[in-house]
């Protein structure tokens, strides 16, 4: 009970965000996945029920960031988000604040900071399994 | 805050660059409109400063960024370095036009960085080894520059040498007539209307019956006049070998193209023509469509070495990987030049060494050294196979100190490159120890093995403390901690230990070498030391404020720098995990920034009094950035407005207890200055008030002036106003120009010109003291004493220190606001101090004795 690893969706046109998240995310015990497209993150989120998903906000293929974040929340609605974002604005941090995003982190971010949003997450995620 | 509203900023800007294309006439400038535009400049200075900063930071590892973030960045520098010419130029119109120009060419190309084509930068055709730095890759391709770290970052022989560029592979194969023959074969090729096979032979044929280009041949026969010159032999052989770009770590061209060694002279162009023909080998093409890579976007670059005269060669693993658990090293090694042995056709004798201090050797296979390889003689191309002596056959080609030796280098290696190391040496004729390349160790087949639960394992190791100060540079390191109370205690760090400071001075940089890891109770993420850390990547922590407390000498600790926690204990396997992870530093944007950082940072122009002071020789952002700065205060004090009522209304004479002239101009418009004297503590400027203070400290001053010979009189007086008569702030008033957190303070003091411009926010990356001073009364070698005597006095208080004859330029920052004031205080004291030093500077051991008199001063005050 309370023993299996959460698992983490990461979603980035860069792939160097993903090349530094994933390892150090591993390191404190995660699963992570990562994708450049979103429309790839998605159909594998249909698949897997994740229970965190990081995702920028402005990718420019066919689905964007605030769609696919959207579309996340409403399949599950229990996956914590974390937005990571370049363009970082108060009406963006605005919308994704109500579309049920737990935190909002500007780019270039502290490996720090994204261990503190993590851990946010997984605290929220564990209470709400007891 | 400065400007009331930005439409109206934004409106003016124009209107003025409008003018700047229409009017012609030189107006001197309101005072009014002077110290606007002079304070906008310096407003934007400090943006710029804090968007260098922010850069350079980045190089650490703690942040994730992304090309977007380098391309903004440079935006935004760009933009306030252009509004600094723009105000500069409103100070005084049309004087400095070419800044535009400058500006334009370095923009120019750092956004041909950014635009991330395999960039063949603009560069030279050969360049010696000496002159490289791994911000050159692109240029030289990643055999020469890791090569040349080897050597001049970390200090290691290696051999001597010149790279032949990119840019002269562009010249031979992308324009011109080859280029169009190769393209053209090339285009067949991908439309599958000819095979590798036959494509590969006709390409390789081109080159080699192609004439290199005059220019190239020059330049590269020049090179070999240069490395017979610094090696002084007129009979020398080289190694041509490959130096290929490569995009990332993940593509490893080994020995996929062609190296020839004991090339004689009159063989290198040849042979320089074969290596670049074998980009085209069957193999390399077949490897590359494979992988995806475009042939437009291979270079190649060559290294020309002289041949070692090996009397021992062989290979390091800094890891065996078959054998994780045994932690040691592994060595082969044997007679001669040691080419066989690398291709994997030789016997060679193997030596397994601890990796832990202190490298005891865990055991030995001696094999039957029947002949060796040595360089042919005769101006041949090539070596030749020669009998190994009867005696030496059997017996260990390395002594105990040579593998010992080799052991400790090639861990520095290995820490340095953050990866387990494959190195090829040699030991020369004089038994030196040389490098001749240091690669990544290839690890895949490990890789399941290294990688491990890393949550369980921080179970197994008691945290001492984690989450204070700062990283400086990231990356796990184990050793033993070494404690320094004091300099004395630098003198003897041992090999792999982890150094743990009270402050990080700049001294701790003596053992940067020998350390894995480096903690300090106090220090700044921007100040010297830790830009030393990041060049040779030593996992840093600073400004902990507890390490010295909590750690003990000899404690044997983990430092993980990536996550900012210590272990107490060894532990080997997160050491291990590191290893198979693609280190920060090998990604492209890491090298991307690094490249930019290197048109932006760099400060070349450091002394306002030299010739070289001057828009041409800007090579960096910086350098404008300082140039410009310069300039506008010049600008402001220059122009003699004492008569002008504006400026009556906003300078003012301070009341001060030593018999010090000075006036004030307050650009802030804060003070009231509607007393004809003020006193100090009224001053709005902190740091003048505090530099104030240190000045009239009672009895510095005040002392007996020295009576002054008439012969040095008079050798005062035609050296220093010569020189200086074009300087005319310094001909007259002792003037500070300040606001709430600004000073900018020249004094002419006897014969001495100080000026300190100076930065005291609440933001400590804004921060910076500028110290300058030169001049005195007496002759030449007085003065360089005294020059060297306040040299050292600011390197105490952990200024950045230059010294040319009599001028001393200090500078700090990067550091808090209560420290700049501090710094302030002593710079005041200092001042007073050496104002008539330089007369009885007699002698070299004045300089001591008047150091030391400075500090019983300094601490009867605290």
């Amino acid at each position: 009970m309370g023993k299996r690893r959460i698992n983490i969706l990461i979603v980035d046109d860069e792939p160097i965000v993903s090349k530094r998240l994933k390892p150090s995310l591993e390191r404190k015990g995660y699963d992570v996945e990562t994708f450049v497209r979103a429309v790839d993150a998605l159909d594998r989120f249909k698949n897997c029920p994740f229970d965190i998903v990081i995702t920028d906000l402005k990718m420019e293929e066919e689905l964007d960031g605030m769609e696919f974040l959207t579309e996340v929340k409403s399949l599950r609605p229990e996956t914590e988000v974390i937005v990571i974002t370049g363009f970082a604005t108060m009406e963006t941090a605005k919308e994704s604040f109500k579309k049920g995003v737990l935190d909002f982190l500007a780019k270039p971010f502290k490996l720090k900071e994204i261990h503190n949003a993590v851990a946010k997450a997984v605290d929220r995620i564990k209470s709400k399994e007891e | 805050m400065l400007f009331n509203n930005i439409k109206q900023y934004i409106y003016e800007l124009s209107e003025k660059f409008r003018s700047l294309f229409v009017s012609g006439n030189k107006q001197k400038q309101s005072p009014i409109d002077l110290f606007e535009h002079f304070h906008k400049l310096i407003a934007q200075n400090n943006i710029a400063l804090e968007i260098m900063s922010d850069l350079g930071e980045k190089l650490s590892g703690e942040y994730v960024f992304d090309r977007r973030y380098i391309e903004e960045s440079v935006i935004k520098l760009s933009d306030s370095l252009y509004k600094m010419i723009y105000h500069l130029d409103c100070m005084a119109p049309k004087k400095y036009v070419q800044l535009f120009s400058v500006y334009n060419r370095i923009r120019s190309e750092i956004d041909m960085e950014l635009k991330g084509r395999v960039c063949i930068p603009d560069g030279d055709l050969v360049v010696p080894y000496t002159k490289i730095d791994d911000t050159l890759e692109d240029l030289v391709g990643g055999k020469n520059a890791s090569l040349c770290i080897v050597g001049n970052v970390l200090g290691f022989n290696i051999p001597s040498g010149f790279a032949i560029t990119t840019r002269a592979f562009e010249l031979i194969l992308r324009d011109g007539i080859l280029a169009d023959k190769i393209q053209e074969y090339l285009d067949q090729w991908q439309q599958d209307k000819i095979s590798t096979e036959k494509v590969s032979a006709k390409l390789q044929n081109i080159i080699l019956d192609a004439k290199l280009p005059d220019e190239l041949a020059k330049e590269i026969l020049k090179g070999i006049a240069e490395l017979k010159k610094e090696v002084n032999k007129q009979n020398l052989t080289f190694a041509v070998r490959s130096s290929a770009l490569v995009e990332d770590s993940e593509h490893s061209f080994a020995g996929q193209y062609s190296s020839f060694l004991n090339v004689p002279e009159a063989k290198v162009l040849d042979a320089y023509k074969r290596v670049v023909a074998s980009t085209y080998s069957r193999r390399a093409m077949e490897y590359r469509r494979e992988k995806g890579i475009l042939e437009s976007e291979i270079a190649m670059a060559v290294g020309c070495q002289v041949i070692v005269p090996a009397r021992v060669s062989g290979v390091v693993y800094t890891l065996d990987a078959f054998n994780l658990e045994k932690e040691r090293l592994v060595i082969s090694a044997l007679p001669g030049i040691g080419e066989k042995l690398v291709a994997g056709q030789r016997e060679a004798d193997r030596y397994f060494v601890s990796r832990t201090v202190p490298h005891s050797i865990l055991g030995m296979d001696i094999v039957h050294k029947k002949d060796m390889l040595i360089a042919a003689g005769n101006q041949e191309e090539g070596l030749s196979q020669v009998k190994v002596d009867e005696e030496a056959a059997d017996r260990p080609c390395l002594t105990s100190n040579q593998v010992l030796e080799l052991a400790k280098a090639a861990l520095q290696l290995e820490r340095y490159f953050k990866h387990p190391q494959d190195i090829e040496f040699a030991f020369d004729d004089q038994n030196r120890l040389v490098i001749l390349q240091s690669r990544p160790l290839n690890l895949q087949q490990s890789k399941p093995r290294l990688v491990c639960d890393l949550a369980k394992l921080a179970e197994k190791f008691p945290v001492i403390f984690e989450q204070k100060g700062e990283i400086v540079q990231e990356g796990v390191a184990m050793g033993k901690v070494c404690l320094i109370k004091d300099d004395k205690d630098l003198e003897n760090v041992p090999e792999g230990a982890i150094l743990v400071a009270h402050f990080s001075s700049p001294n701790l940089a003596r053992a940067i070498k020998q350390v894995n890891g480096i903690i300090t109770d106090i220090g700044s993420p921007f100040g010297h030391m830790a830009t030393i850390a990041r060049e040779f990547r030593i996992p840093m922590i600073i400004n902990t404020r507890i390490a010295t407390k909590l750690l003990h000498h000899g404690q044997e600790i983990t430092l993980d720098a990536t996550e900012n926690v210590v272990y107490a204990g060894f532990m080997k396997e997160l050491c291990f995990y590191n290893f198979t992870e693609t280190k920060f530093g090998e990604t492209y944007e890491y090298r991307l920034l690094r490249r930019i950082l290197k048109k932006i940072s760099p400060l070349n122009l450091v002394d306002p009094k030299d010739k070289k002071f001057s828009p041409s020789f800007c090579k960096s952002f910086h350098d404008l950035i300082r140039y410009i700065h310069e300039q506008a205060v010049r600008e402001l004090i220059d122009q003699n407005y004492f008569t002008h009522s504006f400026v009556r209304k906003r300078a003012v004479k301070v009341n001060l207890s030593i018999p010090l002239d000075l006036v004030v101009i307050d650009i802030s418009n804060k003070s009231d200055f509607n007393l004809q004297k003020i006193e100090p503590e009224e001053l709005v400027s902190l740091p003048l008030r505090k530099f104030l203070k240190g000045v009239s400290v009672p009895g510095i001053w005040a002392r007996e002036p020295v009576p002054v010979d008439f012969k040095s009189f008079v050798s005062s007086m035609t050296k220093t106003f010569s020189s200086d008569v074009a300087d005319p702030r310094f001909v007259g008033q002792n003037l500070a120009v300040i606001s709430p957190e600004y000073a900018n303070i020249s004094l002419r003091l006897g014969y001495h010109f100080t000026m300190i411009d100076t930065f005291a926010t609440s933001n400590a990356r804004d921060n910076y003291i500028y110290f300058r001073f030169f001049g005195g009364v007496t002759d030449d070698t007085r003065k360089t004493r005294r020059a060297r005597l306040i040299g050292k006095l600011l390197a105490e208080s952990d200024f950045f220190v230059s010294i040319k004859g009599d001028l001393v330029i200090g500078r700090l920052k990067g550091v808090s606001k209560e420290e700049i004031l501090e710094k302030m205080f002593v710079l005041g004291i200092l001042v007073a101090y050496t104002r008539q030093l330089d007369v009885q500077m007699k002698d070299d051991y004045k300089i001591d004795y008047f150091l030391s008199e400075f500090h019983n001063i300094l601490m009867s005050l605290n």
